[in-house]
């Protein structure tokens, strides 16, 4: 979680140094996301109080439940955004995230470092959430990671040659621009590492999640 | 001019999927059910790495682990304590070891160019653990009743592994997506084997008894949320001491999925239909999800497994394509992802 803060602070940079194309909104949800699990397993590198964290990711679930819904209004529930890359399972995911977070504070994180094993149960979880809800949200987390890491080839080089002379992007016959970004004249920074950084995100708070339930 | 250029695109195109080998291609049927499979490993990897079987002890990991011993052949029994024994020993080292074997599993059947390495390393951890960690799935015990996962979850997972493999058999067209890798007749006939098993399972040793639906049901509900264990309880009165007419019945259902393969695809997709709605009360009733709302879960058990089993058998609304269009769909929805 340490590496995904400090890439996404990199990321931001970077992007916005080159002025190549990056989700800066998902890139800052990392970032907040790792900075707080990290808090989480390591106490003393706690920076925020758990208020003002449930602040936090309450609105960045709601930032981008309402990115869904205009989503959903401008392409439906099946359609693709003007670059044919995102669905509406781009911003539902990372609002299921921000539930994600939420749902650990409002539980109690159970887990602190300790020596040996690397972590132990300081005591029983102390919110009084369900744990049919928490099991749907890990279950979401996890099937995002693996659909992410199933496409991320989509984005290799070789993928990104064939998008740019109008094979599409791959798999949906759509001859659209892809992360080539033809449409916009700049291209993506660096889509896989993007993927990785959420693939990270998804498995570790699943595993965080699994140890309140 | 516009086809001159179009032209001179799909020549680079065309050149571009030689050097590269195939283009990227939205997930199909048989892939969206490797990637429904490659959650199912990463969920048990993360379960794995639950506190609990950090533990050392009776009470812990190890302790589970050798409590399949007993009941199972000698030979079967010495391997199971001797594993238990190594498990006991290197608490830690080990349990740390089956975790990341199961998440890098299920992170190698999703990432495409590993696929099929992690799909056949998939098949020889799952038989390792049916042995050294369920025990044989308790079929050698008498407890091997399909209800509580007989004859072993685990074992889904490497026979999922086999139907899904990435490969095609020649010939005629294929009716569902678990007969493109073995071909027709020998996937119908593991279906056959596959359900006519779990018919016997449940008939046989401690599932018919009197109290044995009931005993499975009360055995899962300790430490389960209140919705869930009103289920259950409700569940228990129902089966109380019905124990032979629960296992009869789901015997003959087991049957007819049995040979709902061989029947025409209207009729096949009726059982078919029936298979994943008695996997499903399985898992909900029999097997609490796994236990998983209980906090005490290795695995989802045996119920997810079976109805991706089921699903790889759908009969499919089409007609029988070329190899490599895959373009047959099982009734999963695949979420295409984009950049996140």
């Amino acid at each position: 979680m340490v590496t995904v803060s400090v890439y996404s602070i990199g990321r931001l940079a970077v992007s916005r140094r080159w002025g190549r194309r990056n989700h800066a909104d998902v890139t800052v949800s990392h970032l907040l996301m790792g900075v707080a699990m990290v808090g989480m397993l390591v106490p003393r590198w706690k920076v925020f109080p758990d208020g003002l964290w449930e602040v936090i990711f309450g609105i960045d679930a709601v930032y981008f439940l309402v990115l869904s819904i205009r989503f959903v209004g401008r392409y439906g529930f099946e359609g693709t955004d003007d670059d044919h890359v995102h669905h509406i399972s781009h911003p539902l995911v990372h609002m299921v995230t921000g539930c994600a977070m939420l749902d650990m504070y409002w539980l109690g994180m159970p887990i602190t470092a300790a020596s040996g094993i690397g972590m132990s149960m300081s005591g029983p979880p102390t919110g009084s959430g369900d744990p049919g809800l928490t099991l749907f949200i890990i279950v979401v987390l996890i099937a995002s990671a693996v659909w992410q890491l199933d496409s991320i080839s989509r984005f290799s080089p070789r993928q990104l040659a064939l998008s740019a002379v109008g094979a599409g992007p791959a798999g949906n016959g759509s001859g659209g621009s892809g992360t080539s970004g033809a449409g916009s004249g700049q291209r993506w920074l660096a889509p896989r590492l993007e993927l990785a950084c959420h693939i990270a995100m998804c498995v570790t708070m699943g595993y965080m999640l699994v140890l309140m339930v | 001019m516009s086809g001159a250029t179009s032209l001179a695109q799909a020549t680079v195109a065309g050149r571009a999927e030689a050097v590269s080998g195939t283009r990227w291609r939205a997930p199909d049927g048989r892939r969206t059910l490797q990637l429904a499979l490659a959650v199912v490993w990463l969920l048990d990897g993360v379960l794995q790495l639950q506190p609990f079987f950090f533990v050392p002890g009776a009470k812990g990991f190890s302790g589970m682990l050798g409590g399949m011993a007993a009941g199972n052949p000698g030979f079967v029994a010495r391997s199971i304590t001797w594993n238990a024994s190594v498990v006991d020993h290197h608490a830690v080292a080990t349990n740390t070891a089956f975790a990341f074997i199961q998440i890098f599993l299920g992170l190698g059947i999703a990432w495409r160019p590993s696929a099929r390495a992690a799909l056949g390393a998939s098949v020889i951890w799952s038989v390792s653990v049916w042995w050294f960690g369920e025990g044989l799935g308790g079929v050698l015990q008498g407890h091997g009743n399909p209800i509580a996962g007989g004859p072993g979850a685990v074992l889904f997972y490497a026979l999922l592994a086999v139907l899904l493999w990435p490969s095609e058999r020649s010939g005629a067209g294929r009716p569902f997506v678990a007969a493109r890798a073995v071909g027709t007749p020998v996937a119908k006939a593991i279906w056959a084997v596959v359900w006519s098993g779990l018919a016997l399972l449940s008939l046989v040793g401690s599932g018919r008894s009197p109290q044995g639906a009931r005993a499975v049901i009360a055995g899962v509900d300790e430490g389960e949320p209140r919705w869930l264990a009103g289920i259950d309880r409700h569940a228990e009165s129902m089966v109380a001491h019905r124990g032979l007419a629960v296992a009869v019945v789901l015997a003959v259902i087991c049957v007819t999925v049995a040979l709902g393969v061989f029947l025409p695809a209207p009729a096949g997709r009726v059982t078919i239909g029936l298979a994943i709605v008695t996997a499903a009360v399985i898992w909900v009733v029999g097997q609490n999800f796994g236990m998983i709302l209980a906090g005490s879960a290795t695995d989802p058990n045996s119920g997810p497994l079976l109805i991706l089993l089921a699903l790889a058998y759908w009969p499919r609304r089409r007609r029988p394509v070329s190899d490599d269009s895959g373009s047959d769909r099982a009734p999963v929805v695949a979420t295409v992802g984009g950049v996140v």
